[in-house]
């Protein structure tokens, strides 16, 4: 039995937005290392996905979508050889968002259980839509064809159903995939078009993520075969390395709010025993002084564990927060990094 | 032995035997079986020549002995896989011979292709599934082993070293580092040469040997020093009313628990003694390699 965490992941997209293909280039990129870290897979889901990598790679062909089928992927995030964290994966079988299948489907509904326990959920986002700024008369055209719609409202289903369970909301990130047909003058300055297009991710209660990524420099048109020589992934690392950090943040946030409630309790403990020794009658309530402090000791050593704990949570979430500098992050509505 | 087809997992293991078999400073290597010596000898004839054997077809396990001078130190199994078994599913009854094999190894050598090295980013696609295996392999493990990096073809790249050692740096930066962060891994990264003038060729499997005669030197000395204590309790206890009160008992008396510790511990130390020579030996034949 693993004895670290797991991080509960959904990609969400529409056909062809390029889940599957970052996901792929994310594990060719992080099974082989990236700034100390790893992402690691049993031999066989290793396999099959380095196997799409390198066809990239070797003959330029571009792994095709996934249609078929919601496809679940384990990994292990370690810092080095020390396991962090458990990676459960979703990819989401990208027409499925597209289709009018209502909430009958098991499709919809098996979703929307599945956003639910996420912690971290992908909004996939294609560049193409991107390449001019968002208008008022281009934005519901984008809105419907990139299905924003349909997944603002999952998202919102899911932020509700978690905030009424008493539990976090997910982090987010809004994956901006082929990054490489933005004209590059405009690759930074993207942060106002997603505000408009997916307002829901920047309320209050909700951390939020913008990373765009690519895997090359592909043109305007990329066909199904690109040259392999134009490939040159740039941040697939990011998104994994924001669902830790945030999920460290969140960890140190709860570890702290029970280290206060602790110290309170402490603090009564210590009265009752000082009461207890107090006055006269100290002698013959010997019994219940020895067990009030034993209690009290405990109650200490829960504290003095909760703070190392709460201490390398935080540590880890800045170093890992370190790492998405030039990114812009937002918490509350609120862009809180660059 | 752990490599892609083609690394030159064969050659090496051929080389290798024969270098060692000739002997290397005070050591020698020889094989547990004459067909095992015959034909690796034949092999590394060869590749003397400049004739190259063909690709392993199958799993070689070989039982070979670490002599120090006239001692016979120390034995273990060499095994050498068909290099494609690395990346097939677990379909293949030789994958999971391989992964069950890897997952019980005392040491292990990553082989990595120098010509691989030299960068572009199919040049990190090729190395990544040895890397992932590797990590996969060394997060589970929590015992003291010696990982090496065997470069294989450096003489391939000797016009081209700096740029061979970049690469190195850049594409197994991260493992090297991964496994400088543990405490129970022993590391070493070893350019290496087979062919007409073998460079290095020795050295792999002798820091295998090293760190596992440190690591079964160290259990052996642990050992001695439980059987001291236990000894001297056990003299403590004995006497007369303990030879009548356990053999009223039915219990083995503290005299003759001492004994059989003291039988256990000269036997420990029988075994330790020709470990410490050695041991001081390959020290020093390590000084001009990378450790981590």
């Amino acid at each position: 039995m693993a004895d670290y965490p797991s991080l509960t992941v959904t990609a969400l997209g529409n056909k062809g937005s390029g889940k599957t293909t970052f996901l792929i280039g994310m594990y060719a990129h992080l099974s082989a290392g990236q700034n100390g870290y790893f992402l690691s897979a049993d031999p066989d889901t290793d396999l099959n996905l380095a196997n799409k990598w390198d066809k990239l790679l070797d003959d330029g062909v571009l792994p095709p979508p996934n249609e078929a089928d919601n496809i679940s992927y384990k990994f292990r995030f370690l810092d080095g050889l020390r396991p962090l964290l458990g990676v459960d994966w979703l990819d989401y079988r990208g027409g499925a968002l597209e289709e009018e299948t209502g909430s009958a489907s098991g499709d919809v509904a098996g979703l929307q259980d599945r956003l639910r326990k996420s912690d971290c959920v992908y909004l996939v986002l294609d560049g193409g839509y991107l390449v001019d700024p968002v208008s008022n008369a281009t934005r519901l055209g984008i809105m419907r064809r990139a299905s924003l719609r349909r997944m603002t409202s999952l998202l919102q289903t899911a932020v509700d159903a978690r905030i009424e369970a008493k539990t976090s909301p997910p982090s987010i990130v809004i994956l901006i995939t082929k990054t490489d047909l933005i004209p590059p003058a405009r690759r930074d300055a993207l942060v106002p078009d997603i505000t408009t297009l997916l307002p829901v991710c920047f309320s209050e209660g909700l951390t939020t993520l913008v990373c765009p990524v690519m895997l090359g420099d592909f043109g305007i048109n990329p066909e199904q075969r690109v040259n392999p020589r134009d490939i040159a992934p740039h941040n697939l690392h990011l998104p994994i390395i924001f669902g830790l950090a945030e999920y460290m943040y969140q960890l140190s946030f709860g570890i702290r709010q029970m280290s206060m409630t602790q110290s309170q309790r402490n603090a009564t403990l210590e009265k009752n025993l000082g009461a207890l020794r107090s006055g006269a009658g100290a002698f013959f309530r010997r019994g219940k002084i020895v067990g009030a402090a034993q209690e009290l000791r405990k109650a200490r050593e829960e504290q003095e564990t909760m703070n190392a704990v709460e201490k390398a949570a935080a540590d880890r979430a800045t170093a890992l927060f370190d790492e998405l500098s030039g990114l812009a992050l937002f918490r509350d509505g609120n862009e809180v990094n660059r | 032995m752990i490599g892609l087809s083609n690394v030159g997992k064969t050659t090496f293991v051929s080389t290798m035997y024969a270098a060692l078999n000739d002997g290397y400073s005070e050591f020698t290597i020889r094989s547990g079986r004459p067909a095992d010596h015959i034909r690796l000898r034949n092999s590394a004839e060869q590749i003397r020549r400049g004739i190259f054997p063909l690709p392993t077809d199958r799993r070689s396990i070989y039982p070979l002995q670490l002599w120090h001078v006239a001692n016979r130190v120390f034995d273990f199994n060499w095994r050498d896989y068909r290099g494609g078994a690395l990346v097939e599913s677990s379909t293949s009854p030789q994958a999971m011979q391989l992964r069950e094999d890897m997952k019980n190894a005392d040491g292990l050598i990553f082989m990595v292709d120098s010509t691989e090295l030299i960068q572009t980013q199919q040049s990190r696609a090729r190395l990544r599934p040895v890397i992932a295996t590797a990590v996969r392999l060394l997060s589970e493990c929590e015992v003291v082993i010696p990982v090496v990096l065997v470069l294989t073809k450096w003489d391939l790249v000797a016009s081209r070293e700096k740029e061979a050692l970049a690469g190195a740096h850049s594409l197994l930066g991260p493992l090297i580092d991964a496994v400088k962060g543990t405490q129970h891994l022993l590391g070493a990264i070893i350019p290496v040469s087979c062919g007409t003038r073998p460079r290095n060729v020795e050295l792999p499997a002798l820091w295998c040997l090293h760190v596992g005669i440190f690591v079964r030197g160290t259990i052996l000395a642990q050992n001695i020093e439980f059987y001291k204590q236990r000894i001297q309790v056990a003299q403590r206890r004995s006497g007369i009313l303990d030879n009548i009160v356990s053999t009223w008992r039915g219990e083995p008396t503290w005299r003759a628990i001492a004994f059989q510790t003291q039988e256990k511990m000269r036997n420990d130390q029988r075994q330790l003694e020709p470990l410490i020579v050695p041991s001081q030996r390959l020290e020093p034949l390590f000084t001009s390699i990378t450790k981590f």
